[in-house]
């Protein structure tokens, strides 16, 4: 026990009074201690980083609201700094781990229940520990004429993802822009809904987002606020029509002239859903790994990236994007998407049935279909043992500022020995590059240079103007002092917000860089 | 403990039937329930698949995980043990581990221009005997099978040691796969 994380401002036997406590709530089956057999399930298996630094001292089970507010009354007796996970499975950015060793993960898994599917409306309920395949299995099951929206893994929480700004493939990709309707438990215990559902005779709860008086939501996004124990999130209607396509291009360079065609077309919403400019090997590693191509050290050569675009016949970029509803609808849109994408050299077209054995296509498809897979874990392959932290800047959705964050990010990638392994998403007015950043996780030196190289690429884009939108627990802070406009303002009003809610600072502390006053010296 | 033969043809049902027998009390074990999976589409996995009754990895493996989350879950089975490429083996431990699972062998295998390099973790026994196989002539994948039948509850210890053999990686193969065990936790 010697060994032991704890809770920075606790004793041993403070916090072993704390765990009595949470067992006589939660009984001895769902209050794990056991570092070896237990804890394991808690810790990041991505981590640049020694497990150590994130070691939690305990985790938690509840089941629901009521055990949850318990729980509370216990953390904040003995000031026990509570880490509130759905399902854990948001990996390259911390997965289940905590911000900090000796923190009590509140692992929310058990609190699995669909509330309400509303076929009519075309809305859910949900719990935080249900998943994308929960969600859809359950819909299939009752045939639904309702689509989810997954995030590529189907594994993940479909409240954890929305709370976290998550984004999928269908015309819904932007799940917090689906939300409607959310209940959330405060730091002392007292529970909220938001919005419509707090009129104590509102039946619109998830039909309108809004209500009379602020929208808070958001507040509970990227936070640690509060507790989030129940969303609605409105669900798409199965379109009369669904056609998924790819387009590759041949040059590096033509990222330039993709992100420039697309953006008119996605800001008009004739390409409806997250517009996906794949790279190459992110493409590629679904079917081979670098060892096949490359035995030498650092990033695969421009001579090794050209021999697997030709054996996979895919481009240097890979755009995949789909169509959707009426078929003479879709007729029309594709005549000018057709057109838009012909203007570029080389590029070529590939239709459902056109790749048969690409499982690239076939989870892309899927996606944009919300079917939930686990495919894209292939990526880890590439470097046999591998594993990653995801950078993800957002820029405005011109050429100009894809190809310049795409050679910063390639240029420092390669100078600290990585392959560029990325994707290009255009939003609706922005785009998002998402950077793989693979590393083999069974070498340390490794580790700590795709550290190295992951702060280097904060340092970088915080100088050209772009800002991160998610983060590794390892870079909450970095990320954070980052959005420093106004001498910080933003985050001194976030931490007003923090001691006003959660004075004791018992829930997540650090979560986002946002850190309870104690904590802030 | 179980010879390989014995344990082979006891514990592992044949293809189709669920991986599921009893055997003989004697042994130790009242009965032993063993999942074996295998990554589907490379040639070293298919030899492997040849030896044991497998359930196959596809590329997207959502449903066997979900699948494999229910049976642990139940407890269905007190090993799980297979081949498969690491990400899967990522995968796969995080449903064992929340399930009360726990690592009992972990072997990875990579091809380095003619060299095979088996980097192994286990007991005592599992390490004697793989260091003892793996550098000959013999299969490796088929040397693998054997590794339920070397676990043994009362031994925890994980011991590393690292093989090599002059061999050539098959056409189709990725150059890096994993074999593990895991076995349920004892109350």
């Amino acid at each position: 026990m010697s060994d032991k994380a704890l809770p920075e401002s606790l004793t041993l036997e403070q916090f072993e009074s704390a765990v009595a406590e949470l067992r006589e709530i939660l009984g001895q089956d769902r209050v794990y201690t056991d570092d070896i057999n237990e804890l394991r399930a808690y810790r990041d298996v991505y981590a640049t980083t020694k497990d150590e630094l994130h070691m939690p001292s305990a985790a938690i089970a509840p089941e629901s609201v009521e055990e949850i507010q318990k729980i509370l009354a216990v953390a904040r007796k003995y000031v026990v700094p509570l880490w509130t996970i759905s399902t854990g499975k948001n990996f390259a950015y911390g997965g289940p781990a905590p911000r900090k060793a000796g923190y009590v993960v509140l692992d929310l898994k058990r609190m699995n229940r669909i509330i309400e599917v509303n076929e009519k409306y075309g809305y859910a309920v949900v719990e935080p520990g249900v998943s994308y395949f929960d969600l859809y299995n359950y819909l299939q099951a009752k045939k639904s004429k309702l689509w989810i929206d997954p995030a590529a893994p189907g594994w993940g929480s479909v409240l954890g993802n929305l709370t976290e700004h998550g984004a999928g493939y269908t015309p819904y990709g932007d799940h917090f822009l689906m939300n409607c309707g959310m209940q959330v438990v405060l730091a002392d215990g007292s529970v909220v809904e938001t919005g419509m559902g707090s009129a104590s005779t509102s039946n619109t709860a998830h039909l309108h987002k809004y209500g009379h008086g602020p929208a808070v939501e958001g507040l509970f996004t990227q936070s640690n606020f509060g507790i989030v124990t129940k969303i609605g999130i409105w669900l798409m209607p199965e379109p009369p029509g669904y056609r998924p396509y790819m387009v590759t291009f041949p040059k590096e360079e033509d990222l330039y002239q993709i992100t420039e065609v697309v953006a008119p077309l996605r800001l008009n919403m004739l390409i409806p859903n997250a517009a996906t400019t794949v790279g190459l090997i992110w493409d590629a590693c679904q079917r081979v790994t670098k060892k096949q191509y490359y035995l030498g050290k650092g990033p695969a050569p421009p001579s090794a990236l050209k021999k697997i675009a030709e054996d996979l016949n895919i481009g240097m970029w890979n755009f995949y994007g789909a169509l959707y509803g009426p078929p003479p609808l879709m007729d029309n849109n594709w005549k000018i998407l057709e057109e838009a994408f012909r203007s570029i050299p080389g590029a070529k077209f590939y239709f459902e049935g056109d790749r048969p054995d690409d499982p690239a296509w076939k989870y892309r498809a899927q996606l944009m279909q919300g079917i939930p897979n686990m495919a894209e874990f292939s990526i880890m392959n590439w470097v046999g043992s591998g594993a990653h932290i995801d950078f993800a800047p957002r820029s405005p959705a011109t050429g100009e500022d894809a190809m310049k964050q795409f050679t910063t990010i390639r240029d420092r990638a390669h100078e600290y020995g990585f392959d560029y392994i990325g994707e290009f998403l255009v939003g609706w007015r922005e785009l998002l590059d998402v950077f793989m950043l693979v590393f083999d996780r069974t070498d340390d030196e490794e580790r700590q240079r795709a550290h190295e190289c992951f702060g280097k690429l904060i340092e970088d884009h915080a100088k050209l103007g772009y800002g991160e939108y998610r983060a590794h627990l390892d870079f909450m802070d970095q990320i954070a002092a980052t959005y420093s406009w106004n001498d910080g303002a933003l985050w001194k009003m976030h931490h007003r917000i923090k001691d006003a809610l959660d004075p004791q600072g018992v829930l997540s502390p650090g979560k986002m860089g946002i850190w309870p006053e104690s904590l802030r010296k | 403990m179980l010879s390989r033969r014995v344990f082979l043809l006891s514990a592992f049902a044949v293809s189709g039937l669920p991986l599921l027998t009893s055997v003989a009390s004697s042994t130790g074990y009242s009965s032993k329930k063993v999942l074996v999976l295998s990554e589907n589409g490379c040639s070293d996995s298919s030899a492997f698949a040849s030896c044991l009754p497998v359930k196959p990895i596809e590329a997207d493996p959502s449903l066997l995980l979900q699948e494999l989350d229910k049976s642990l879950r139940e407890k269905e089975y007190e090993f799980v043990f297979g081949l498969s490429r690491d990400s899967n083996f990522v995968l796969i431990e995080q449903y064992a581990q929340q399930n009360a699972y726990r690592l009992h062998y972990h072997g990875s295998h990579q091809y380095q221009r003619n060299t095979l390099t088996h980097s192994v973790r286990g007991n005592k026994e599992i390490l004697e005997s793989l260091s003892s196989q793996l550098s000959g002539n013999e299969s490796w994948t088929s040397v693998l099978g054997q590794i339920p039948t070397l676990s043994d509850y009362a031994d925890e210890s994980m011991l590393s040691g690292k093989i090599e053999s002059i061999r050539s990686a098959p056409a189709n193969s990725s150059g890096h796969l994993v074999s593990w065990l895991f076995k349920v936790r004892q109350a």
